[in-house]
């Protein structure tokens, strides 16, 4: 690996970046795989999510709660992505990491996985990123409420009526061959004030 | 599947590959994140106030001294040329601004460089093989001198002459080649204008700006984006985006630090570079003039022998022939920045200087 760079700040700062970004990298670009369409801006938002964490480091809790912190900084970058209202991408410069292995390989439309992605894509949001941040991120119930500031009872409940439309969507076949949305799709039709960002 | 098993399955990060941390794609975006000050605003590296800039770059070079030196305790290399590029960047901050160019004055850039004139030409092949030793068209690659004068409303004179880099007569596709660029401002493989007007004094900015303009996305860019910083560098005369050129230098994955290093004038500098496919690219810096004295391109892969048969092209025959793949360690293209500076008409030169 290339050398990285020093960061400025003190020692002890540095290394508990270095240690943070070494440590939760993948968690966070898988977060955003999972979450975004468009697999060239994936490094934008890892990019946005570690340089909040390392504006803001003193805030980032110790472990394991620091990558709950990491998710609903993601959270929060991709959410406004998806407003457009801000562009986060300013932030740091167009970003251009290579990401050339994280070729996109999506299953074929009307394949299961396909159903249930584009039955996912149907649910509320707070019900689909309840269901994701369980299911994907292997959260607990509590876990998931740190992420996305609600109750451990919200988040069973969410998870629960996500899994029962699911069931029923599944089951009625009303997915069947369509070609998945992601939830970038989904929530712009969600949002009347969704604007895609021009990259 | 169950429910619950299908939901886990259709997890679309177990259909991607993910960057490890330690890959180049994670390194770039921590290079990125460490060009942003911390909270508070402080900047990451701020230079101490009010300190005289010849203070500074001294101390500055006395530094990477003590990081690259023989004997000195070595640091990794990646931390060298930084070290290295950091100096640069030091001394160019403090060189006094440029004045504007005023009527009947002109900016003078002049370069030597290789420059390959296409092989596959069979018109170029014919020439070279007639023209050459008998070994092949092994001349394919011309050494040029190119003068350039830039006026202030941006007119520019172009003039390119053949060099003899080895020995015999300069091959008549060089100097039929030199004609063509002298009248071609971006000739393919030579030294091109850059726009340097408006360029941000801000690392990461610049490097957007070259990525956007030149690099558009493609893999393995680090050492175009190099090369456009080298022109950069030549032709900028705004001391802070000199500095933060050297700076963006730092930006890049892999850059290392290769050592002392003397460029074919007889110039002495530090080499920095990286390597990207089998092509180490290499940047011979004087971080005490923040001078950009060479760049050049080491062949690192072992390549074929690539053979063409004979053909007709053009109704005109055409002996077949092979090439041999330059061997591992070969410079196999340079550019030198010979010198730059104001001049007072559109045909006077500067002296260069020599080691």
């Amino acid at each position: 690996m290339p050398e990285p760079p020093a960061i400025g700040g003190s020692d002890g700062r540095e290394a508990r970046f270095r240690s943070l970004y070494a440590g939760h990298y993948q968690a966070v670009q898988a977060y955003a795989v999972r979450r975004m369409q468009n697999r060239s801006d994936v490094a934008d938002v890892v990019a946005d999510v570690f340089s909040t964490a390392w504006r803001r480091l003193d805030e980032v809790p110790p472990a394991p709660a620091d990558l709950l912190w990491l998710y609903g900084v993601a959270r929060r970058v991709l959410a406004t992505r998806r407003r457009g209202t801000r562009r986060l991408a300013s932030l740091i410069g167009r970003l251009e990491a290579n990401h050339d292995s994280l070729a996109a390989s999506q299953p074929a439309p009307g394949a299961p996985i396909s159903r249930v992605l584009a039955a996912m894509a149907t649910l509320r949001p707070a019900e689909r990123e309840a269901l994701q941040l369980v299911y994907w991120e292997q959260l607990s119930h509590a876990e998931a409420a740190v992420v996305v500031g609600c109750s451990a009872n919200a988040v069973t409940i969410r998870v629960h009526r996500a899994k029962a439309k699911l069931r029923q969507a599944l089951s009625a076949g009303h997915t069947a061959g369509r070609t998945f949305p992601s939830a970038d799709q989904a929530d712009s039709a969600h949002s009347a004030s969704y604007q895609p960002h021009g990259g | 599947m169950n429910i619950d098993e299908l939901i886990t399955a259709a997890d679309p990060a177990t259909q991607v590959v993910l960057d490890e941390p330690d890959s180049l794609a994670a390194a770039r975006i921590y290079r990125r994140i460490a060009e942003q000050p911390p909270a508070g605003g402080r900047p990451r590296l701020r230079l101490a106030a009010g300190l005289g800039g010849a203070v500074i770059a001294a101390g500055v070079a006395a530094v990477v001294a003590v990081a690259v030196l023989p004997g000195a305790p070595q640091a990794p290399t990646g931390a060298q040329a930084d070290a290295v590029l950091d100096a640069a960047a030091v001394t160019a901050a403090h060189e006094p601004a440029a004045p504007a160019l005023g009527a009947g004055h002109y900016f003078y850039i002049e370069t030597i460089e290789t420059v390959d004139v296409g092989i596959l030409n069979s018109r170029v092949t014919v020439t070279l093989k007639a023209g050459s030793s008998g070994q092949g068209p092994d001349f394919a690659e011309c050494t040029m001198a190119r003068q350039v004068w830039i006026a202030a409303d941006m007119r520019i004179r172009t003039v390119v002459s053949p060099v003899r880099s080895r020995p015999g007569p300069v091959p008549r596709v060089c100097e039929v080649y030199a004609q063509r660029l002298s009248r071609n401002l971006a000739g393919p493989g030579i030294y091109v204008f850059v726009h340097t007007a408006g360029l941000p004094a801000n690392p990461a900015a610049l490097e957007q700006i070259i990525e956007a303009r030149y690099v558009r996305g493609r893999p393995g860019s680090e050492p175009i984006i190099m090369s456009i910083a080298s022109m950069m560098l030549q032709q900028s005369r705004s001391p802070a985006v000199r500095a933060a050129l050297y700076r963006m230098l730092k930006l890049l994955p892999g850059m290392h630090y290769f050592g002392p290093a003397t460029d074919r004038l007889g110039r002495r500098g530090m080499a920095i570079g990286l390597t990207i496919s089998g092509l180490r690219t290499e940047l011979i810096v004087d971080p005490a003039t923040s001078a950009l004295l060479e760049q050049f391109d080491v062949n690192l892969a072992r390549g074929q022998r690539y053979c063409i048969p004979a053909h007709v092209a053009g109704g005109v025959p055409v002996q077949g022939f092979c090439i041999s793949p330059p061997a591992v360690g070969a410079v196999i293209g340079y550019t030198l920045y010979v010198v730059s500076g104001v001049v007072h008409s559109e045909t006077a030169t500067i002296p260069a200087a020599r080691g």
